[in-house]
Formats: structure tokens, sequence, C-alpha cells
């Protein structure tokens, strides 16, 4: 080959790269579902699923997932030990793992249940048959259905046809996001009305069994410098009656306390005498005469530290490594302290370790630190430092941070505070042990906005480690997801919905509905003003979208018809959803003789259904990322079926 | 059919032009006597001119209309909006003062559809008439052409109008949302979703 030719193949190559390059750089996309172009393939982590690097390998190099996990499926493969499902959490090519498809409900309609508020509405049943739920409403039986709701409240028998109730406690799903898939709904009549059997896929929220072992610990890791003296007094006070109610509740051998003191570097202050010191074990603070003795002995230091920081976590890291916390499965640190931490880059830190690493520390053995931050007049010009280092170390991913800063560093305040919180604590051992069903909201929240809002936190908290605790406990170690049929009416108001169904739209789903809709209501204004063209316009501006790189989010409905549904509006995502699209399906052939009024209607419906989407795109707080990372367009939200076009 | 109209005057009258043209051909203190009762006159016409321009009155037709009025296609609007749009600029004052107009006279879709096309170019006395027209506050669906107020599209109108410089139309607003949380309360979805457009 002569020189030239080699120059020239090798411009050839660099042009076939640079040709090449941007597809080769194109990320991998979810399989799409059969018969669709862009609607991809999503499923749902069943409880107790675990994802692996690879297809086939052994159980115990795969990693737990959180029940309900939505993924969107990559690939499939089958081998010997079943079918596997390669999947990610978002539609950009980011692959998490190898899920057994065993371990996955396929989730067709992304559609969802969301309870109303049961303080102004009846719960809602769910079966374990269709055919005794279908019997009932056949039957138009509404007195059968009242018993067995009546029953349900107190306590579900295990003859009933009833498997659970829906929640006594209300969950607005559009603050908390939370999933009860629906895999199959058909349309019924109850009591003349119109309704749904809806086919759901849920886990129980009762315990399988009663929690004899259900433990919680909670290790006190208080400042014990020179100021702190009152406090230490009001720990020891909150203490006594804690102790006195747990005795009466019986519940000692439950829940029990350690203690550990903290102060600061000795070397740069000898007086100090200790950094941290480990006054009361897990062991021995199940005993109320112990650790009431233990932490009588715990004294103000004599001598100052160095500067107004204190090294917290120094404390914190012994109360993680020096307690022995087995045996317990809610743990919990309580810091006190009116001093903010030695951050990880202080010299006279210990640790050498930042808030986010303590955090994880106490993450990976399961412990949840709680901050209570004395926020005394002296330590003014340190208190936005100290709060936003506490805020960062008592994070909970999901829940927000446990920081409480008690101002003024009242010491009444912070002894009722302290009760307050150590009581939500012991009263959630109480209800685990005597069988009570986890509640996401404190039965009784305190009138000051900052302790309610703690105790929310607290609530929810605990009802994961609660959920938590019962997935570990059940015998096969996984919790049984099970179907449920429930009616979306009740039969003692039937004209009203009893539930609502919604489906799960990605963000960037609604942006694409909100874009389409957008440019229907122009062509749809303009045709008000001078109807004659108003059809032709239309399908210019279908065809136009169709060229547009969202055109594969379009429908796959044949055309030929005059509505937008049939012009190519509609959008893969929407179409089969088991509603009927008023915009969609309207005929607009006859648009040159409509009212004025009937034009005016169908533009305002459009326009408003327009700026109610942007204003929930525009809402991020209103969003669910899927990793649990920033809001993106595969982040989620549960629209109403009413609230699509 | 009678309507009230508290905002009929047009931005300056033909004979005000008249005298301004005239004026010149007078002469001394007739002349100066001329002048002053022009620039008075200029300046009450101009005034008048302004605060109806830029504050009239919300529209609200008085006499139930017959139901062939809400049938009624706008052919007589469209045909203002196509004469309209062939000239090479738009006057909006002109369709809005046709829209009040057809309003006078119970043809509440021509009028509406002129509203609507004057607003929508941003005019803003044309933009406050027609959310008065969909504001839950005092609907009327006798005397309306929509059967159902609309506090969305009421909200819009009165923002356009605003923005327009319809100073009256920020108490409207403020109305408008106390409408709305109390609707919202009790359970009207259309009010709520407002709301949460009103968070943003």
């Amino acid at each position: 080959m002569t020189n030239r030719k080699w120059q020239l193949l090798t411009v050839l190559s660099c042009l076939l790269a640079l040709a090449t390059g941007p597809l080769l750089a194109q990320p991998v996309k979810p399989l799409t579902m059969p018969g669709k172009t862009a609607l991809y393939q999503k499923v749902l982590a069943v409880p107790g699923s675990q994802l692996y690097s690879e297809a086939d390998l052994p159980a115990d190099q795969a990693a737990d997932v959180d029940p309900f996990s939505i993924f969107y499926v990559y690939d499939r493969q089958t081998t010997d030990s079943g079918e596997w499902l390669q999947v990610g959490l978002d539609s950009n090519g980011e692959i998490d793992g190898w899920l057994p498809g065993s371990q996955a409900i396929e989730w067709k309609q992304s559609l969802t249940v969301s309870f109303k508020d049961p303080a102004e509405n009846p719960r809602v049943l769910l079966f374990g048959q269709r055919s005794d739920l279908m019997e009932l409403v056949d039957e138009g039986d509404a007195e059968k259905y009242r018993e067995l709701r009546a029953t349900a409240e107190i306590g579900i028998p295990a003859n009933s046809p009833v498997v659970a109730i829906q929640p006594a406690v209300h969950t607005e799903i559009r603050r908390n996001f939370y999933l009860v898939p629906i895999l199959d709904q058909e349309d019924i009549l109850v009591e003349g009305q119109q309704g749904r059997m809806l086919h759901v896929a849920t886990v129980p929220l009762q315990e399988p069994r009663p929690a004899l072992d259900y433990k919680a610990a909670v290790v006190f890791v208080i400042d014990s410098t020179v100021s702190m003296g009152p406090y230490i007094e009001g720990t020891r006070t909150t203490m006594e009656r804690i102790y006195r109610s747990i005795e009466s509740a019986n519940l000692q051998d439950k829940v029990s306390f350690g203690l550990i003191a903290y102060r600061d570097n000795v070397d740069a202050a000898p007086g100090l005498e200790y950094r941290s010191r480990l006054m009361t074990s897990l062991e021995d603070g199940s005993s109320a005469d112990t650790f009431l003795a233990n932490i009588a002995q715990v004294r103000p230091a004599t001598v100052s530290s160095q500067g107004f920081n204190e090294d917290a976590y120094a404390g914190v890291k012994a109360a993680i490594e020096d307690m022995n916390w087995d045996g317990y499965s809610a743990r919990y640190i309580i810091l006190i302290t009116d001093a903010g931490p030695r951050a990880g880059d202080d010299p006279l830190s210990a640790t050498g370790m930042n808030a986010d690493e303590i955090r994880q520390m106490a993450r990976a053995n399961n412990i949840a630190i709680w901050a209570m931050h004395l926020k005394t007049p002296s330590g003014a010009a340190n208190h936005e430092y100290a709060a936003q280092q506490y805020r960062q170390l008592s994070q909970v991913q999901g829940i927000g941070d446990f920081y409480y800063g008690v101002e003024t560093g009242d010491v009444d305040s912070f002894e009722s505070s302290l009760g307050v919180m150590t009581s939500q604590l012991t009263r959630q051992v109480e209800d685990t042990a005597r069988g009570n069903p986890p509640m996401e909201s404190p039965q009784q929240v305190a009138a000051e906005e900052e302790l309610g809002s703690f105790q929310n936190k607290v609530a929810k908290l605990g009802y994961a480690l609660r959920m938590q605790y019962i997935q570990q406990n059940r015998a096969d170690a996984i919790p049984a997801l099970f179907d449920a049929w429930l009616i979306d009416r009740d039969f003692d108001n039937p004209g009203e919905r009893a539930v609502d169904v919604r489906v799960v739209l990605t963000r960037d789903q609604l942006s694409d509905l909100h874009e389409v809709l957008r440019q229907v209501l122009y062509a749809a204004e303009e045709g008000a003003l001078a109807p004659e063209d108003f059809l032709d316009d239309l399908k210019s501006l279908a065809a136009t979208i169709s060229r547009d790189p969202q055109a594969a989010s379009g429908s796959t409905r044949s055309s030929g018809g005059q509505s937008l549904a049939d012009l190519g509006y509609m959008r893969q995502y929407i179409e089969d959803l088991p509603y009927t699209s008023e915009v969609m399906t309207l005929d607009l052939s006859t648009w040159q003789n409509w009212s004025a009024q009937r034009q005016f209607e169908f533009m305002n419906q459009l326009e408003s259904k327009i700026a109610y989407y942007q204003a929930l795109h525009d809402n991020v707080d209103l969003w669910v990322p899927l990793d649990g990372g920033e809001v993106d367009g595969d982040s989620l939200y549960p629209l109403l079926l009413e609230a699509l076009p | 059919m009678k309507f009230h109209f508290e905002s009929e005057g047009a931005p300056m009258s033909r004979s005000s032009r008249f005298l301004l043209s005239n004026s010149s051909h007078q002469a001394g203190s007739t002349r100066l006597v001329a002048t002053i009762i022009i620039a008075v006159a200029l300046l009450a016409g101009a005034g008048y001119y302004f605060f109806f321009r830029s504050a009239p009155e919300i529209v609200e037709p008085s006499v139930p209309l017959p139901p062939a009025a809400k049938e009624a296609k706008p052919e007589q609007a469209r045909e203002i909006i196509s004469q309209q749009k062939d000239t090479t600029e738009v006057d909006y004052d002109k369709s809005y003062q046709e829209a009040l107009r057809f309003m006078e006279d119970g043809q509440m879709a021509d009028a509406q559809l002129l509203l609507f096309y004057s607003a929508r170019a941003g005019h803003g006395p044309s933009a406050l008439v027609l959310a008065g027209l969909y504001d839950p506050v005092e609907f009327d669906p006798a005397t309306s052409l929509m059967d159902k107020p609309d506090a969305f599209q009421a909200f819009k109108w009165y923002s356009k109008a605003l923005d327009a410089g319809q100073e009256q139309a920020g108490a409207r607003i403020d109305a408008l949302k106390a409408w709305c949380e109390t609707a919202a309360a009790e359970g009207d979805q259309q009010a709520a979703q407002l709301l949460l457009q009103w968070e943003q």
C-alpha cells in the first residue's frame, strides 16, 4: 500500500470516527413495551428483592433492594435459574444490576392507588380474593361491608375475607409518596354508580406475628464541659420519669439506655480529664438504678476547653464503637450539647472525621443520630455553625434531619422536649410489643411547631424501623407480597370515590404532554379567530411533532379520524389508561360549525390543564427522584387520572 | 336589551379635533381665548381618555341572554378580525369598542371573541372586561356566554390586564384568590389547582 493510500485511510478512519463518535456515545435505552416505540418497560421490586451485578450469581453477592423500587428494564436473559432482568433506576443508561424475574412485578400502566383522609372518609377494605369482593358488590351487601370494616378496624380475624384495611393515619401522597401498584382493574357498578374494582399488590402493615424481640437502644452522648451542669441534671430528671413509665408498661427488657460523656482535647486543656468516657453500657442501662446512679456521676468540667467548639464527634464515635448494639432493632444516639463540634480538619479533633463521615458510620450500624442543641446566649456566635453541622450529622435519607434547637438554652424547655422525644420512642417499643400496627404519624403532636415537626420525623423513622424489622423477622426472611382487591367506591357513599387512581408519570412525560397541548392550544386559538384553516393547521402541526425527537413518544393508534388522538397527538404513556380523554377523543371535524361557547370551552379546558402541568413541573418539591438524588426528568409524580387531558 | 356601560368615552372626540384644526385661523385675543379653551378641552379630553382607557369599570351584562345567543357563531366578529388582519397596524381599541357594542346588543359570542382577540394581543381594557366574564365571584350564567365561571381564565385575563396597566385588576385578583381558597377547601379541584399555581 502506498503512503498516499495510508494517508487516505487514516483520514477516512478519522472521519469515520468523527461520524460514529456521537453514535457510540449514545446512552443505552431501556427496552420498550411490546407494540410501543418509546414507552419503556418498568418493573417493581417485590419486598425482599436482591440485586446482582450479574445474572446467576450466588445470593451472598447480592444487595438488598427497597420494596417497590421502580426499575427500568434494559435487558432480559433466561438462564437455568429462570428469567433475569437487567435494570436501572433511570432511563439514561445507568445500569444498577440484575434482578431475578421472580422478584419483579411487571408494572405496565404505572397506575397506583392513593387513599383519602380516613378522618373524613370510611376506611377502604382490601380483600384476599376477587370473588369475595365481587359477591358483595353483586349483591349490594352494604351491611356486610360495614360489618367487615368495623371488625377490621379492631383487628382482622384469621377467617375474614378481608386481608388488610387502609391505615388509620392519613398520608398525603403528594407530600409523602407511597405506592400501592394497580396490576389490573375492571369496571363495576356499586349501588348503581360506575366504579372500578382494582387488583393491587401490597404488603401487610400488621406484624406477621407478635414482635417479642423488637428492642430499642438509646445512647445519650452528653457534653460534660463547664456550662452543661443544668442540662446533665435535666437529663437525669427526665430519665427518672422515663424509667418509671417503662416499668409501668413492663418494657424493661425491651428498651435500654446508654451514656457517654464527652469534653474536648485533653492535650490542649489537661484539666478536662477525658475526651470521651463510657458512663453506662447498654447492658447496664436497662436498669434504672444503674443508669441514674451513673448519670449522677457525670459532673461538668471545672476547666474550660480551648475555643467554643467541643469534640462532639469523638463522643458520637465512641457511642457507635464502644457500645454493644447487638440485638437492638431500633438504635438511637441522642447528642446533647451547647457547643459546635470540632470538624474533621480541626487540629484538635480526635477523629479527623466530618459530619458526613460520622453519619455514614452510624448509618452502617443502623443507628440514627439526633442532636439537641442548647442555644445558650453565650454561644450565639457559634449557633449557626453548630446547627449546620448537627443538621448534617443527623440527616436520615428520605426523612430529613433530626436536629432540635432549644432556644436560649432554656432548661425547662429542654427537659420537656427531651421527655416528649424519649416517651415517643418508648411508645413505639410498646406499640410493637402489643402488636399495634406501625404508624407514620405520631398519636399526639406537641403544640410547639419545631417539636411537632420533630415528632413527625420520629414517627416516620420509627415506622421505617418497624417495617424493616417486620421484613427481617418473617419466617422466610421475605415479607409476603400479596394480591388484594378493593373497590374505588364505598357502599355508604357510592357517588364519591373512596380512593383515587393515579398514573405515575415522569417529569419528562409531563413536560412532553405540556408541550404538545400548548401547541394544540395555539392552533385552537387561531382556529377560533379564523376557523377555516383549523384542521389543516392541526394536521401540519401533528406532522411537525412527528418529525420532532419526541415523535418517539407518539401514539401507536391508527390515524384517519378527526380527533386529536386520531391526528397523532395521543401519547403512548396515556393511551391505554383506563380513562376516556375528553380532549383527545373530541371530534374536531365540525370545528367550523361549533358555537363560540363550545370553542371557548374546549380551549379553556385545554389551557387549564397546560397551566396545571406547568405548575406541577415547576414545583420541584412534588417530584420523587427514583435514585434519591436530584429531581430530574425521570423523577415521578402520581397524577390523578382525571387531571389527564 | 340593556347593559351597564360606564366607560363609553372615546379617546378623543371628533369635535375636539375639528376645533383644533380651525383655531389657527383666529386672531389676537380671540386666538388667545380660543387657545386656552382648546388647551383646557384637550387636557380634559386627554384626562378623560387616559382615565377610562387605563381603568374601565368591569362591564357586566344585566339581562339574561336568550338561549340562541349562547349557541351563536361569532361571524361578525370574525369579519372584523379578518379586516383588521389585513391592515398594517391592528387597532385593538377599535376591536374593544366593537366588543362593547356587541355586548350592548346582546351578541355575546361576537363580543367575547373580539375581547379575546384584542386581550390576547395585550390590550388591557379588553383583558379586564374578558376576565370579568369568567370571574366566579360575580358570575351569572344567565347573562354570560359561558355556562360556568372559570377561575383560571379570570385569573389569566386579570393578570394580563394588570400587566397592561389596569390597576383595578389587582383588587379583582385578590378577591378571586379569596374565592379560590374557600372553594378549594370545599373540594373544588380547579380552585385547588389554581392555588398551586399561586404558590409558584
